[in-house]
């Protein structure tokens, strides 16, 4: 049961834009590792098909208004649905899949 | 989509997220969190995680830097702000800042903290004693609502140093102009007192020329390097008149042209009138330093094409080369002061760097600029002058008219008779009389000037006659004149004596031997020029 709602590598299609959001307090080393985590993830899986941003909750306290950022570091996962969202270390490869909505297995 | 339509399996995600996320916040993986205050607003609070990056650079930059209230009592600074005022962090904190700057400038350290901003430079005094210089800035800053001031404490002894070396190199370099000068007038002096003598042998007339013009070079080197001081430092005052530019560039190009006997690059000229208020010895050095650098970098057999002309409201001078280029990336440096596009390591081209800084100067005192233009290495360079062109004055304009149509060449052209000896200084006067349009005939000594007015008179006569006073052979100058007087088909002919020496009774036996004028060498072009529009032509 558990594999139908985690989408396969297999089963996304060209098209399926991923939307990230990353959100960070200045440069911490959490934030750099975070940061560094994502995107080496991102270009490994998702090359060419996502779009991530970095926003300094300092830095553009407006980015956050409408949305429920509690602590940071935080990564969003705006589409494909559903919403995903993750707080806290993103070192940890297994944990960051997971909080994508990726399916370890599949690229292992 | 509510709650109560997900599927047990999204549920399941959901709170499995929730926790997973919850776990993290527990076990301080964040480094700050988002809460909202009273109005819903969110403030960001950030942990310690976050702001030791922030601390660590503030408290190692370069800068003395603290918190102020608006009436100046410290609340935060920096280590590096007590190590600059030299008193330990627990005794800066809470004092007011008037206590480790200068009293001195005590006005306007409290006008700034008045008005919110500002910047001043100061020694700060420690133990009594003046030591680092520093620049202080005050900027205005609200935290938590209420208004403060941050105070930047810049360390810039070194850079104040600096200035003051470059200031020295350059007294240096006007002092060292200034020593070369008097003994380089010393040998012009001699040079041109050996030219007077009379010299048979060729070794030492090819010797006193080669020292005539390596001085001349050496003169306009040291003068360069004198103003390009003067011009930096604004000391520069401009002689303004009414100029033609076309008129000063030919005369400058004829000029170099005779100094540079080795040099048979051509120059094409082409140019139209055009006036500008200007210093004549400043736009020379314009030119021939434009003119000068093309040359040298133009093999023998290139061609130089040199355009005066108006363009819009501005005069302009355009001297393109067919020379070594210059590359894109010195393109912008090219007018700083000892830039060389070309280090060559035998130093061929030579020069100092100094003339193009020079140019830019004295284009920039006359209101205008220069620009230089080059497709790269081996392509030729253009350097463009443009200057503000005002109207022609009003007398020119009636010469101008009247000359109806020569407009290229704004005096008559007049015959002369050049008698010297002297083979490059007749080269020179030549060059310069032809690029005004005048028709040129040559002797060098008195027997054979004579033999020319003679076998002239019939068809052609003479207008003007320059002579040398010292003529070797046994007939000089003054002699010369007196025998021209006695011939009745010369009694027209203007007379002027040249010689190095301007005593007044060198004077005074000149126009007894009947000499219109007296002129002492050197003579500037313009004053050769000047003598033969005062004479009126004769019918021909």
């Amino acid at each position: 049961m558990n594999e139908t709602c985690l989408q396969t590598l297999a089963d996304l299609e060209d098209s399926q834009q991923f939307v990230l959001r990353l959100y960070v307090t200045g440069m911490t080393p959490r934030s750099t590792r975070a940061i560094s985590a994502v995107r080496k993830l991102c270009d490994e899986l998702l090359a060419g098909r996502y779009d991530l941003q970095v926003i300094d909750v300092y830095q553009q306290p407006a980015l956050i208004r409408d949305e429920q950022i509690f602590a940071t570091p935080t990564l969003v996962k705006k589409g494909p649905e559903p919403e995903r969202r993750m707080i806290g270390d993103m070192s940890n490869r297994e944990r960051l899949m997971a909080g994508l909505g990726l399916r370890a297995e599949v690229v292992a | 989509m509510s709650i109560e339509d997900l599927d047990a399996e999204e549920l399941r995600t959901r709170l499995l997220e929730a926790e997973s996320n919850l776990h993290a916040i527990y076990s301080g993986e964040i480094d700050a969190l988002l809460l909202a205050d009273e109005n819903g607003e969110r403030r960001v609070f950030t942990l310690r995680s976050a702001d030791a990056p922030y601390r660590a650079l503030v408290e190692r930059m370069q800068e003395g830097a603290a918190t102020l209230s608006v009436t100046g009592d410290i609340v935060y600074c920096n280590q590096r702000f007590a190590d600059l005022v030299s008193v330990p962090l627990e005794q800066v904190i809470g004092a007011s800042i008037g206590r480790f700057l200068p009293s001195a400038e005590g006005e306007i350290l409290r006008a700034m903290l008045e008005h919110g901003s500002g910047r001043y430079q100061t020694r700060l005094v420690l133990n009594g004693q003046e030591s680092t210089e520093v620049q202080v800035t005050l900027s205005s800053i609200v935290l938590d609502d209420v208004e403060h001031r941050t105070l930047i404490l810049s360390d810039i002894s070194s850079l104040a140093r600096a200035q003051r070396e470059n200031r020295s190199k350059d007294e240096f370099l006007a002092m060292l102009a200034h020593e070369l000068r008097n003994p380089l007038g010393a040998i012009q002096g001699a040079v041109h007192a050996l030219g007077l003598m009379n010299q048979t042998e060729p070794m030492s007339l090819r010797a006193t020329g080669i020292i005539k013009r390596q001085v001349i070079h050496m003169a306009r080197l040291v003068d360069d390097l004198l103003d390009v001081g003067r011009a930096v430092t604004g000391k520069i005052v401009l002689k303004r008149q009414p100029v033609n530019l076309a008129d000063a560039v030919k005369s400058t190009i004829a000029t170099i042209s005779s100094g540079n006997p080795n040099n048979h690059a051509r120059v094409d000229l082409v140019s139209e009138p055009v006036w500008v208020s200007g210093d004549p010895v400043r736009l020379e050095q314009i030119v021939g330093n434009l003119v000068s650098n093309a040359l040298k970098f133009t093999r023998g057999d290139g061609v130089i094409s040199v355009f005066v002309g108006r363009e819009g409201d501005d005069a302009v001078l355009r001297i393109a080369d067919q020379g070594i280029g210059i590359p894109a990336d010195m393109l912008p440096k090219i007018f700083d002061l000892f830039v060389q596009a070309h280090h060559t390591i035998d130093r061929t081209r030579g020069g100092l760097g100094i003339g193009l800084t020079l140019v830019r100067r004295l284009a920039e005192l006359h209101g205008g600029g220069v620009h230089a233009a080059s497709e790269g290495d081996g392509r030729g360079s253009t350097f463009t002058v443009r200057l503000p062109s005002v109207a022609a004055p009003k007398v020119e304009r009636d010469a101008a008219s009247k000359a109806n149509g020569s407009s290229t060449r704004p005096f008559e052209s007049r015959r002369v008779l050049l008698v010297d000896d002297n083979h490059d200084s007749r080269e020179m006067y030549r060059a310069v009389l032809r690029a005004h349009g005048h028709e040129v005939c040559e002797a060098p000594d008195g027997e054979r000037a004579l033999a020319l007015l003679q076998q002239r008179a019939a068809d052609s006569p003479l207008d003007v006659a320059f002579i040398d006073i010292g003529l070797p052979g046994g007939m000089d100058g003054y002699e010369l004149a007196r025998r021209i007087r006695k011939l009745p088909a010369c009694s027209a002919l203007h007379l002027v004596a040249l010689t190095g020496y301007g005593f007044p009774e060198d004077r005074q036996q000149s126009k007894l031997a009947g000499f219109a004028r007296h002129l002492v060498k050197p003579v500037e072009p313009d004053a050769l020029q000047q003598e033969l529009s005062a004479v009126s032509r004769r019918s021909h």
